[in-house]
């Protein structure tokens, strides 16, 4: 018999043993059997000096818990669903209970100054020839502190002269004559004359080499 | 489920289970009244389907030793009592306290063993729990449980030269 075996078989006398049956009865191994039965049978709860007061103290605090455990509503089970009540309580409450701002004229004192300025600023401001801003009309109702400031409609009428005046008088920009749509190299190009300068737009296709310097180490 | 009648069930074997493990009494009282608090914090968290109360309380009892333990490594606690006795201490305690000294030789049996080996043989022989549920609350395997009680039990055999002792 092997040790595994002989542990088996042993275990097996164990188990009978705590279950009360045939205490003579131990076959595998009586020695190892009646080494077992002293540690089954040392009771060394005698020598406790705790065990009468700590049944007191427990019964007390099994009293209060049972009246009422502060503690039970921090458990997970209790609290995820209370808290989950109260917040959905929350979100229906909460839009009865908000309490609309009095209505009233008196706009605050910096608020009022911001819509001044805002509306000289706009008065002040240079309108082109033939340019038409109107005004948007301020707001009929003002609530609370955040107010909107009234602007100017961006809307205009159709311009009928270029708005650049020229000293001159003339045209202020013109294409070159003769030069004004000419062929590139590989491309096409426009030429404007202003009364300071020409400047040329041209598509063309270029190299790398036409815009970047390459260097060799 | 009245918390007073697991107590009185079964105090005398969890302070068993702890006296194999925590070597000063007043130390194994401190736990095992630990042990107790926390398992009536516990109560509602009991399951009857998973078990029996003393598998539950002696998970508990095992958490609250093996938190003693590093508890006191951290500090690196010596008791006095760990420190062993010269050979030849005072003959009259042998000679008046005869169960005393038999329950002291137990303990320091106990104490030869490992800590793997000394924690299943306080949980089977204080609690009488099958292998199954020891190796259940352990993560050993129940064949492994088996083994390691029998080893421990010839080792301790040894040690005592214990002869039939149950005749």
């Amino acid at each position: 018999m092997n040790e595994i075996e002989a542990a088996e078989l042993f275990n097996r006398d164990l188990d009978a043993f705590f279950a009360g049956e045939g205490r003579g009865s131990f076959g595998s191994d009586p020695e190892a059997m009646g080494t077992a039965a002293k540690f089954i049978g040392a009771d060394f709860s005698a020598e406790s000096k705790i065990r009468e007061t700590l049944r007191e103290k427990l019964a007390s605090a099994g009293e209060l818990k049972g009246s009422f455990d502060i503690k039970s509503l921090f458990r997970f089970k209790v609290y995820a669903p209370a808290a989950l009540v109260a917040a959905c309580l929350l979100v229906f409450i909460l839009p009865m209970t908000r309490v609309a701002p009095p209505r009233t004229s008196a706009v605050p004192e910096k608020a009022r100054g911001l819509d001044r300025a805002v509306e000289t600023a706009s008065l002040n401001r240079p309108v082109s020839a033939g340019k038409a801003v109107r005004m948007a009309a301020p707001a009929e109702t003002s609530e609370g502190f955040f107010e909107s400031i009234p602007m100017a409609e961006l809307a205009a009428e159709r311009l009928e002269n270029f708005p650049i005046e020229t000293s001159s008088g003339g045209s202020p920009i013109a294409l070159v004559p003769g030069l004004a749509s000419a062929g590139s190299a590989g491309g096409s190009k426009v030429v404007w004359e202003t009364e300071n300068a020409v400047f040329t737009l041209e598509t063309r296709e270029i190299a790398p080499e036409d815009i970047f310097e390459r260097k060799t180490l | 489920m009245d918390f007073l009648d697991i107590y009185d069930r079964h105090f005398p074997k969890i302070y068993n289970y702890v006296r194999y493990c925590v070597k000063v009494p007043a130390e194994a009282d401190d736990v095992t009244g630990r042990i107790f608090e926390s398992a009536l914090e516990k109560l509602g968290t009991y399951n009857a389907a998973r078990g029996p109360v003393q598998v539950w309380l002696f998970g508990i009892a095992r958490n609250a030793v093996i938190d003693w333990q590093r508890t006191r490594k951290k500090r690196g606690e010596v008791f006095l009592d760990d420190i062993p006795e010269p050979a030849g201490a005072d003959p009259r305690i042998e000679t008046v306290l005869e169960k005393k000294e038999e329950e002291g030789r137990l303990l320091e049996a106990m104490r030869t063993l490992d800590d793997r080996s000394r924690e299943i043989m306080a949980l089977k022989f204080s609690s009488g729990m099958t292998n199954r549920d020891i190796a259940l609350m352990t993560g050993l395997g129940e064949s492994n449980v088996g083994l390691i009680i029998y080893r421990a039990v010839k080792k301790l055999q040894g040690l005592l030269g214990t002869k039939k002792a149950y005749e």
